[in-house]
This record gives C-alpha cells, structure tokens and sequence, in this order.
C-alpha cells in the first residue's frame, strides 16, 4: 500500500490545507461567518424566496452541505494525515467508513437527515415528540413499579390514564428501537452495497477520480441498502407498530390536554371536531337542496326557454337542434 | 496502483477549490434571483365551491379542439404542478395545441374539512366540476385527465358517470396498490389507519412530505443539496431549483376521512382494482369502464411504480386502451424537458383522433 505523505502522495498533506482553506474560505463567504455554525450562519440564506418554508428549505440545504464538508474533511483528512491510500474496494470501505461520521452506521444513519427537519417541514418520529415531556418522567424513575400498582381511592382514574399513557410511552419507545435496529442494519447493508459497486467498477476499468464520484457512488449504495430493508417484512411490522404506538401516545396526551383545558373552559378537539361533522353534514344537505332546485328550476323553464327556439326553428326546417338545447338546458 | 479509486491530489484540490468557489459566488447569486412564483398561464375561475375552484385557462392560441379537457391532479398537489412556469407547463403545451383546458383546484382543507369524504370529493366535487365545464361550453362530454391519486379518482368518476366523458387520460396513477416495489403502499400495512385518523384528524402536510423524503433519504435529504452548489453560481439554474423546491414542499393537509378510506380501500385493500370498492353507496366496477384511456406512466416513478399503472391494461372493457411509458420519475413527468417534449403531444395527438 502507498503511503500518504509520501512519494506520488507527498503532497497530500499541503494540499488538504490548501484546498480546506479554500472550501472554508469559500463556505465563508457563502454564509457570512463560520460555515460550522450552520443555521446560524445560514439564516437569510433564500432571502425569503421561498416563503414559509424559507427556514425549512435553509435547514435541509445547511444539513445536506454540512454533512457533506464533514464528510470531505475526514475523508481526505485520513489520507492527509497518514492514512495508507487501500489497493482494493475492500480497503476504500474501511477507509470509508472511517470517514461516514453522522452518515455511519453506529446509529440510525437516518437520524441526523431527519434531526434537521425541525422547521415548517417535515418532522420524523424522533421529532415529533421533541419538547413534549416524558410521560416516563412523570414517574420519576420508578416506571415499572408504578406500572404494576393497583389504583384504588380519590386519584384511582387519574392513576390508572397515567399508568396507561406511560406503558405507551414505553411502548413507543420499544418500537423506536426496533425501528432504528432496522435502520442499522439498512447501513450495514449499505457499505456492503459500496465495496460491491466499487469492486463491480473495478472489474470493468472504471475508476472514481473525484471526492464527489466517491461520494455520489455511496449515496447509490446507501438508497439500495435501505430499499431493500424497508421493503423487508420486518420493516413493514416495524414500521407499523411504530406508527401506531406514536398515535397511541399522542391520543393519550391528547385527551390529557383536553381534561385539563376543558377545566378552563378553553374548547376542546373533541368540540370542534364535533362542529366540522355537523358542518360537513350541513354542507351535503345543502348541495343536495340545491341541486335539488336546480333541476326543479331546470324542468320549469324548459317550456319557456322553447320559445325563442321555436322562434329560431321557423328558419330551420328541422326542430332537432331546438329540442337538443332544451334537453342540455335540463341538464 | 490505488483500487478502484483513483484520487491524485492536485485534481482534489482543484475539485474543493471550485466547491469553495461555488459556495463564494453563490450568495450573491441568491441575493439577486428573483422571488420565484409559479402558474404559467392566466386563468379564470369558473365554478366554486366550499374550498374548490374550477379554473379555465385563457389561451392565446385558437381552439380547435370542440372537446374541453379537466385536469383533476392529487390531492397532495398544487394546481401548478401543471403550469409551473413558461418552458415547463403541460397547461400551456396543450393550449398551444389548442386545447380548451380547465382545472380542478381542490384547495387547502383546514380543521373544517375533516369529515369530507372520498364520496364528497368523487360524487361531489369532481361530479359537480365536471358538470361546470360542461356547462360552460355547451357539450355534453368532457375528457378527463386524471394524475396520480386524481387519476384514481378519475376512473372511478368514468365508472359512475360514464356518459359525461368523451375520453380519460390517466397520468402516473396507481390502479395496483400492491406491486412489491411499492414502498409507500409496504409501509402502510400495518397501519391502524382509524387510529391514525382519529388521532391526527386531517393529515398534516408535513408528515406527509417527510414520508415521501424518506423514500429515499439519502438522495432527498442530502445528495440534492450537496448537488445544489453545483448550480450555485448560475441565476436561471437556481431559480428553477427555488421553484422545484418550493413547490414540492407546498403541500395541503388531508382531509382526514378521504385519507382513512383510500389507505384503507386502495392501499390495503387494494380494492379498485380487486373490487369491493365503494364511494358513498356506489360500487366501483373497472369492467364497466368502456371509454376511450390513454395510460400514461413514468419509468423510474418513486412514488407510482410503472407496474402500478400498467395494471389497468385489461382491468376495463375498453377497447381503445393506449399506453405512454415516459422516461422518467414522477415530478419529471410535468417538469422536466423531456416531458415537456413528449408528454403533451402524445396527449394532443391521441385526443386528435377521437375528437
């Protein structure tokens, strides 16, 4: 193996200064400030072109970009900095994924892709409930124990809604980490999808000359390795359990957050969802109504709108047109 | 000497000294591109209703097509996916051609809209929709041109009311809700949909959007992005890639019954095309369609996979049944270039032939 920092790779050390300095420099400008600073530096970044989802739009680009330059960074900061330049597929994926840092595969590689989307757009599981307190805290510590409490005397309902919502957290929480070991493994399979396209271009002569061919090859191996794990059985149940634990949960705290407000008077989702059926129901009634007078006022002026065909047909031979435009007028 | 990459220093430093220079330039590129806006062609409103509007598009061009044609696009749309912007607008490719053409906005429900039903949009709106562009032209059959889940909508509405079209054109729309690679239609298998629905009441747009991204997230999330410095430095490229985004990312929430049934009935059950689908008390029957369909469905389509749209081959009884394989995915079937070539005119073409 070839050495970085020596003979052909001498220069490998210089210049990984030189063209950081370059990027940094360059994402400098672009950001007016750190690069590193992400959002921060970003803010302004559409200049309101893109309206409500400015901040959304800003995050995703900031993310995509970020994880990009971390990525680069490690990437050729491993062959700058002493790392030996693998002669095989097999060597670049160790090399690799040495550099994957928060696109790796030591956590759920789809963690920080969906952390970013914290504004107006969408939000992932982890997220959704981010602010939200633990309904597990409210036990403070003593989750299971309480679980296991028989509820009896004046708090015996309230007892028994919390023992309820708190096993669905815990629940929702199961399901997560069934979802994020799918997720591992979707990773996993992704770098052995990236020695295989590596090797497969190998076999063929063609070679990466570009960090960003590098790069664009991984992104292909890491959508494959996830497509064939979220099209897997095991998904589909994971993914479904996961989902309905989350709605479990949040109907729960849902219906919490009605009993408390209701006692302020404030109305409630159940109201209001009870005003939009009436409304809707209202809606029907009325279209059919008028409908209803529609073909009622139709039919009575048939006979009249005859008149000035009838008028038109002293023209015309045939009555045929004059009775096609009544019926269209009935209809 | 290096395996199968093949990294010389100087190439890389010119290659991240040109990524800094992008990232230099390009702010003061987006400091000058314009606000992007959307929506091609001018357009009058000539029906409304609740939150729906039907749109006629004016035209500078004579028309000589005596059948109107409505477009009656996804309820997770915007009504310009059709008319984006000037070189990328199916709208106004098919009012050069000559086409009177009109268009189903079906609005953006709020908490109100919860109860409205697949019955409320397909026997209601669409119904009452197309009675309006009847009306407003004098005929007595429209054509219809149905994309993605309004194609879905589209072939019921042909079964239930067969004798107000002339002709139906599905674009990218999924009539096998199964095939293996549906990912969207994998996921939502084990869904308790009632107790999505009743939690969530409607579907909020920004789950929604989150659940296509992570259809591929990898390319979505990121490679996009990254892929956006490429075209930093150029005011045009970033004006379009402005308007893609902000278009895809304008979504409405779902009315919340609608959503329960079509996950239920058509993701689950797949029942358009298994049968046992019904809208309101009205069964749906493809057998009964006999009208006239040009299928029209994307290669690398994400969302509707080709084998989803190519199942309505034989699932009807028309005998006049063409079909349209684009290459493409299923955004670029109305924004690309090669849409905008191939798409329109194969539409105006079949439609010349059966008036």
């Amino acid at each position: 193996m070839a050495k970085a920092g020596s003979g052909v790779f001498k220069d490998w050390e210089a210049l990984h200064q030189q063209w950081w300095n370059a990027v940094s420099e360059g994402a400098g400008k672009f950001v007016q400030g750190d690069w590193r600073d992400g959002t921060k530096a970003f803010g302004d970044l559409f200049g309101g072109k893109l309206g409500d989802g400015t901040d959304a739009a800003t995050e995703r680009f900031v993310s995509g970009t970020k994880q990009y330059l971390d990525w680069v960074e490690k990437f050729s900061g491993q062959l700058a900095h002493g790392a030996q330049f693998p002669k095989d597929a097999s060597g670049w994926v160790k090399l690799f994924q040495g550099a994957l840092g928060p696109m790796g595969e030591m956590k759920n590689p789809l963690h920080d892709l969906f952390a970013t989307m914290t504004g107006d757009g969408a939000r992932g599981f982890e997220q959704f409930f981010s602010g939200w307190p633990n309904p597990a805290d409210w036990a403070k510590g003593e989750v299971q124990g309480l679980l296991g409490l028989p509820a009896f005397g004046y708090n015996r309902e309230t007892q028994e809604r919390q023992q309820k919502l708190t096993a669905a957290w815990l629940r929702y929480q199961d399901a997560m980490g069934a979802y994020n070991r799918l997720m591992l493994e979707a990773s996993k399979g992704a770098l052995g999808k990236f020695e295989s396209l590596l090797a497969a271009r190998e076999e063929q002569g063609r070679k990466l000359e570009t960090l960003r061919e590098v790069y664009d090859l991984w992104v292909d191996a890491a959508e494959e390795g996830y497509a064939e794990v979220s099209l897997s059985p095991e998904f589909r149940t994971a993914y479904g359990n996961l989902v309905n634990q989350q709605m479990t949960v949040r109907k729960l705290v849902q219906t919490e957050v009605e009993r408390f407000t209701g006692q302020f008077g404030m109305p409630t989702r159940t109201e209001v969802d009870s005003t939009a059926r009436r409304m809707q129901e209202l809606r029907r009634e009325m279209r059919a109504l008028q409908e209803r007078l529609d073909a009622l006022e139709a039919a009575t002026s048939a006979p009249k709108a005859a008149k000035p065909t009838v008028v038109k047909s002293k023209s015309t031979p045939s009555k045929a047109p004059a009775k096609k435009a009544a019926a269209r007028r009935s209809r | 000497m290096m395996g199968p990459i093949q990294l010389e220093p100087n190439k890389v430093a010119a290659e991240l000294s040109r990524f800094g220079e992008k990232l230099a330039k390009g702010m003061n590129v987006l400091k000058n591109v314009p606000d992007v806006h959307y929506g091609a062609s001018d357009k009058e409103a000539i029906y409304k209703e609740d939150k729906l509007v039907v749109y006629r598009f004016k035209s500078a061009h004579k028309v000589t097509h005596k059948t109107p044609l409505l477009i009656a696009y996804a309820l997770v749309n915007r009504p310009y996916m059709v008319d984006l912007q000037d070189d990328r607008s199916i709208v106004k490719s098919l009012l050069a051609a000559g086409h009177d053409v009109y268009l189903i906005d079906w609005g953006y429900p709020d908490p109100s809209d919860r109860y409205v039903t697949l019955d409320d949009y397909i026997n209601g709106y669409l119904r009452r929709s197309v009675k309006a562009v009847s009306k407003h032209t004098g005929v007595d059959k429209i054509n219809l041109l149905g994309i993605c889940q309004g194609g879905a909508f589209s072939l019921c509405y042909a079964n239930l009311y067969p004798e107000t079209l002339q002709n139906l054109i599905t674009m990218v729309t999924p009539v096998d809700f199964q095939t293996p690679d549906n990912m969207l239609s994998h996921w939502t298998q084990g869904m308790d949909v009632d107790l999505f629905i009743d939690t969530l009441g409607n579907v909020p747009a920004d789950l929604m959007n989150w659940c296509y991204l992570t259809l591929k997230p990898y390319r979505l999330l990121q490679q996009k992005y990254v892929g956006m410095t490429d075209i930093l430095d150029n005011p045009g490229e970033m004006e379009n890639f402005l308007r893609m985004e902000k278009w895809i990312f304008d979504s409405p929430d779902q009315a919340g019954e609608a959503f329960r049934q079509f996950i239920k009935d058509f993701y689950q059950g797949n029942k358009l095309l298994k049968g046992g689908l019904k809208i309101g008390e009205k069964a749906i029957d493809l057998k009964a369609i006999k009208l006239p369909i040009l299928n029209i469905f994307a290669e690398q389509d994400h969302l509707v996979p080709p084998n989803a749209s190519r199942a309505l081959k034989g699932a009807t009884s028309t005998k006049d049944y063409t079909e349209l394989s684009f290459k493409g995915g299923h955004i670029g079937i109305y924004v690309s270039g090669r849409a905008q070539r191939e798409v329109p005119p194969a539409i105006d073409q079949w439609l010349r032939k059966r008036g």
